[in-house]
C-alpha cells in the first residue's frame, strides 16, 4: 500500500520541524510504503533546511513541492500532483500526530471500506488557555480542533458539529479522482482566513455517494498559539469563513434589494447589532456580529464580480 | 494491520536539568534503566552554566538534548512536551531517581484506569546513600495508605488540593497527554511552585489522580536547591503560593474561589507569624525584609504590618508591650500552609 503525507507550509519552519519529527517516528506495518511530501508555499524563513535535514535523517523518502500561488489550497493541490500515493494523508505544519495516528487512520479506511477519514485534532495551548476557551467545546471549531470522541459517518447536509479538517484528512486518490481537489478560492491565503475549503471536499465527496467516517481514535494534536487564544482572534475567523460562505455558496435568493444587496440582509445585520449591544462583552453575540457582517461583505464582492461578468 | 492501541504505549520521560551535573548522570540512566519500554528520554538543559552539556553529549542519540535560556521549570517541562511523541508523558527533576520498576507500575494503573488524569508514585527521600524518609506521601494520602494498605487509590481531590498539595515532587508524576489539551501546559510565570498550579487545574477539570502505594522514585535532598536554602524553603514555596492560587482563581468557580480567598488570608497570617519568629530567633533583617515582600505580594498588608511593626522596634520594647498586652490569643483555625510539610 502506499501513501503519501502531505503537508502544506507557509513560514513556519519551527512548527514544521515538530510536525515532522512526529511524522517519522509513525508506527506502520512494513506492508505500507509511505513517502512525506512538504508543499512549500512561499516559504522564505528556515523551511528547505529543515525539510533537508528531515530527509537525511528519516527512514522514508522526504521531498518537496514549491507552490508560489499563494493559499493553503493551492499548497495541498500542489503536493496531491507530486504524491507517488494511492492514500492521501493530510496534517497541517502546526499539527502533532500521535505516533499510531497513519496506522490507525490506514486500518480504519479499510475496516468501514471508507474513501476518506479524520479523527480528533485536540489543542496543544502554547500557554494555559483563559477559562472561557478551555471550557467552550463549541469555540474549538473556530481553532480547527475537533473533540467529539464517538465514532460517526457523515452525512451531507451536516447532521451536527463532527468535521474533518485538513490538519488530519485521509483520502484515497480514486476518490479525489473522482470529485476533484480542494477548491483555491477557498482556504486561508496570507493574511486573509479565508476558509471552508475542507467542508467544500467533504461535501462534495459525499453528494457523490461515498463514505465519510469520523474516527476518534485518528488522534493528531493542534498547536495553539497565544495569539488565537484572543477573542479578536474569533472576530477575524468568523468574519472569514461568512466571506468564504457567501461568495462560493449557493446563488442569493431573489428579492428587493438595496445597493446590490437583499433587504433582509440589512435587517438581520440590525439584528445582531441589537442582540450585540445588549450584551457587548459575550463572545456569543460577538461571533454572531460578525458572521453577518462577513456574509454582507462577502455577498458584495460576490454581486461585483458577477455585475463585471455581465458586462 | 497494527493498531497503535493494541501495542505498548510510547511513554515520553521529560528530564529537566539546572546546573545538576554532578547528578545528571545517575538521572539519565536512571530512566534508560527502566524496565518499560519503549520510552523515549527528552532532557531540557534549562540554560546550565557548569558541565550539563557535556555530560548529556556522552549519552549521545538515546536522548534527545534541548537547551534553551534559563526560563524555569515550568517553562523547561513545556520546552520539552512540545519535543515529545508520547501518549502518556513522565516528569522528573534533575537531582531525583527513578526506580527501575516506576514507568511501568504507572502505565498499568494508567491502562486500569482510563479515566485518571495523572498518576502518582510514592518515593523516599534520601542523602547520598542514607534514607532519610521512608515516604514522600503526608496527609490524607499517608493516612489512607496507613490505615487501610492496599497498593493504589483513586480519588478525586480537588478541594483537598485546594487545602495542600498532595504530591511531594514532579518527579513523582505521569499524566495522558489529552490532559494537557484539556486544561492547558505548565504556567511558566510560575518559578517555583508550578507543579502545584497545573494539579489544581486538572483536579478543578474533574480529573481524578491515582496514587500509587510502592516506592518507585528517590527525591534527594541537597542543602541548595531551585528552592533556596534548606530551612527558609518554605517562606519561598509560601510566597509562590500567592501566584499559584492568583493563577488558579482564573479558572475557579465561584464557590471554589471564596475557598482561595480564605485560604491566602490564612497563609498570609501564618507566614508573617513565622516570618517573625524566625527573625526573632536568626536574624531580624532578613524577616523585615521577608514581611516587606509578603505584605506586597499578599496584597493583604493590614494582616502583615503589625509583625512588620514589632520586626522594626528595638526588642525590649516589643518585649514590654508584649508584656503590658498580655491578653490570652485569639487563634484562627488551623491552617495548612502552602508544603509547609516539605
Amino acid at each position: 500500500m502506499r501513501v503519501s503525507v502531505c503537508i502544506p507550509t507557509h513560514q513556519r519552519a519551527r512548527l514544521l520541524d515538530r510536525a515532522l519529527e512526529a511524522l517519522v517516528q509513525q508506527k506502520v506495518g512494513p506492508e505500507v510504503d509511505w513517502e512525506i511530501v512538504v508543499a512549500n508555499n512561499n516559504c522564505t524563513d528556515d523551511t528547505p533546511r529543515v525539510v533537508g535535514r528531515c530527509a537525511e535523517r528519516a527512514i522514508v523518502p522526504v521531498s518537496q513541492v514549491f507552490e508560489t500561488r499563494p493559499g493553503v489550497s493551492y499548497a495541498r493541490n500542489a503536493a496531491i500532483a507530486a504524491a507517488k500515493g494511492e492514500i492521501l494523508a493530510f496534517v497541517d505544519d502546526d499539527i502533532r500526530p500521535e505516533d499510531s495516528w497513519l496506522a490507525t487512520a490506514l486500518d480504519t479506511l479499510e475496516r468501514e471500506g471508507a474513501d476518506l477519514v479524520g479523527g480528533r485534532i485536540l489543542p496543544e495551548w502554547e500557554v494555559p488557555p483563559p477559562a472561557w476557551l478551555a471550557t467552550n467545546d463549541e469555540l474549538y471549531d473556530y481553532l480547527g480542533l475537533m473533540a467529539v470522541s464517538e465514532r460517526r459517518r457523515l452525512t451531507y447536509p451536516f447532521a451536527d458539529r463532527t468535521r474533518i479538517w485538513g490538519g488530519s484528512m485521509i483520502v484515497r486518490r480514486s476518490t479525489l479522482d473522482r470529485v476533484g481537489v480542494f477548491n483555491v478560492s477557498l482556504g486561508r491565503t496570507g493574511t486573509r482566513l479565508l476558509q471552508g475549503e475542507e467542508s467544500d471536499l467533504i461535501r462534495r465527496v459525499l453528494q457523490a455517494g461515498l463514505v465519510v467516517v469520523y474516527d476518534p481514535a485518528i488522534l493528531v494534536y493542534h498547536w495553539v498559539p497565544r495569539e488565537r487564544m484572543r477573542r479578536r482572534y474569533f472576530w477575524r475567523w468568523v468574519f472569514g469563513y461568512a466571506e468564504g460562505k457567501a461568495i462560493n455558496g449557493p446563488p442569493r435568493p431573489a428579492g428587493r434589494s438595496l445597493l446590490g444587496l437583499p433587504l433582509w440582509m440589512y435587517r438581520s445585520l440590525l439584528r445582531q447589532c441589537l442582540r450585540l449591544a445588549g450584551a457587548p462583552l459575550s463572545l456569543r453575540r460577538q461571533i454572531d456580529f460578525f458572521w453577518e457582517l462577513g456574509l454582507m461583505v462577502g455577498w458584495h464582492k460576490r454581486a461585483q464580480v458577477e455585475r463585471s461578468a455581465a458586462r | 494491520m497494527s493498531s497503535g492501541a493494541e501495542t505498548a504505549p510510547l511513554v515520553s520521560a521529560i528530564v529537566i536539568l539546572y546546573n545538576q551535573g554532578h547528578f545528571a548522570r545517575a538521572t539519565i540512566e536512571s530512566v534508560l534503566a527502566q524496565d518499560y519500554q519503549p520510552v523515549e528520554v527528552i532532557v531540557v538543559d534549562d540554560g546550565s552554566t557548569d558541565d550539563t552539556a557535556a555530560i548529556c553529549a556522552g549519552f549521545g542519540d538515546r536522548i534527545t538534548y534541548l537547551r534553551q535560556p534559563n526560563a524555569g521549570a515550568g517553562a523547561a517541562r513545556n520546552t520539552g512536551m512540545r519535543h515529545a511523541c508520547g501518549a502518556l508523558l513522565a516528569f522528573l527533576d534533575g537531582d531525583d531517581i527513578w526506580e527501575p520498576g516506576k514507568i511501568g507500575a504507572q502505565v498499568n494503573a494508567a491502562r486500569a484506569h482510563p479515566d485518571a488524569g495523572v498518576i502518582v508514585v510514592d518515593g523516599v527521600k534520601f542523602e547520598d546513600e542514607t534514607v532519610l524518609a521512608p515516604t514522600l506521601y503526608f496527609g490524607p494520602v499517608q493516612q489512607h495508605f496507613a490505615e487501610r494498605g492496599g497498593t493504589e487509590m483513586i480519588t478525586e481531590c480537588y478541594e483537598e488540593l485546594l487545602q495542600r498539595y498532595l504530591i511531594h515532587s514532579p518527579s513523582q508524576i505521569m499524566i495522558r497527554r489529552e490532559v494537557f489539551s484539556r486544561v492547558g501546559p505548565w504556567d511558566a510565570r510560575i518559578r517555583v511552585s508550578s507543579d502545584y498550579e497545573l494539579m489544581l487545574r486538572i483536579g478543578g477539570a474533574g480529573y481524578p489522580f491515582v496514587f500509587l502505594a510502592d516506592a518507585l522514585i528517590r527525591y534527594r535532598i541537597v542543602a541548595s536547591s531551585l528552592s533556596g536554602p534548606a530551612d527558609l524553603r518554605e517562606f519561598t514555596w509560601g510566597l509562590d503560593g500567592f501566584l499559584v492560587f492568583r493563577a488558579h482563581a482564573a479558572f475557579a468557580d465561584r464557590r471554589h474561589c471564596a475557598m482561595i480567598v480564605e485560604r491566602l488570608r490564612g497563609m498570609t497570617r501564618s507566614l508573617a507569624r513565622r516570618a517573625y519568629y524566625h527573625g526573632e530567633r536568626f536574624d531580624r533583617s532578613w524577616s523585615r525584609r521577608y514581611l516587606v515582600r509578603l505584605a506586597v505580594r499578599s496584597r493583604r498588608p493590614h494582616l502583615v504590618i503589625s509583625y512588620l511593626v514589632a520586626a522594626m522596634l528595638p526588642s525590649w520594647i516589643v518585649e514590654l508591650a508584649s508584656r503590658v498586652i498580655s491578653r490570652p490569643r485569639r487563634r484562627s483555625a488551623p491552617l495548612h500552609d502552602v508544603r509547609s510539610e516539605r
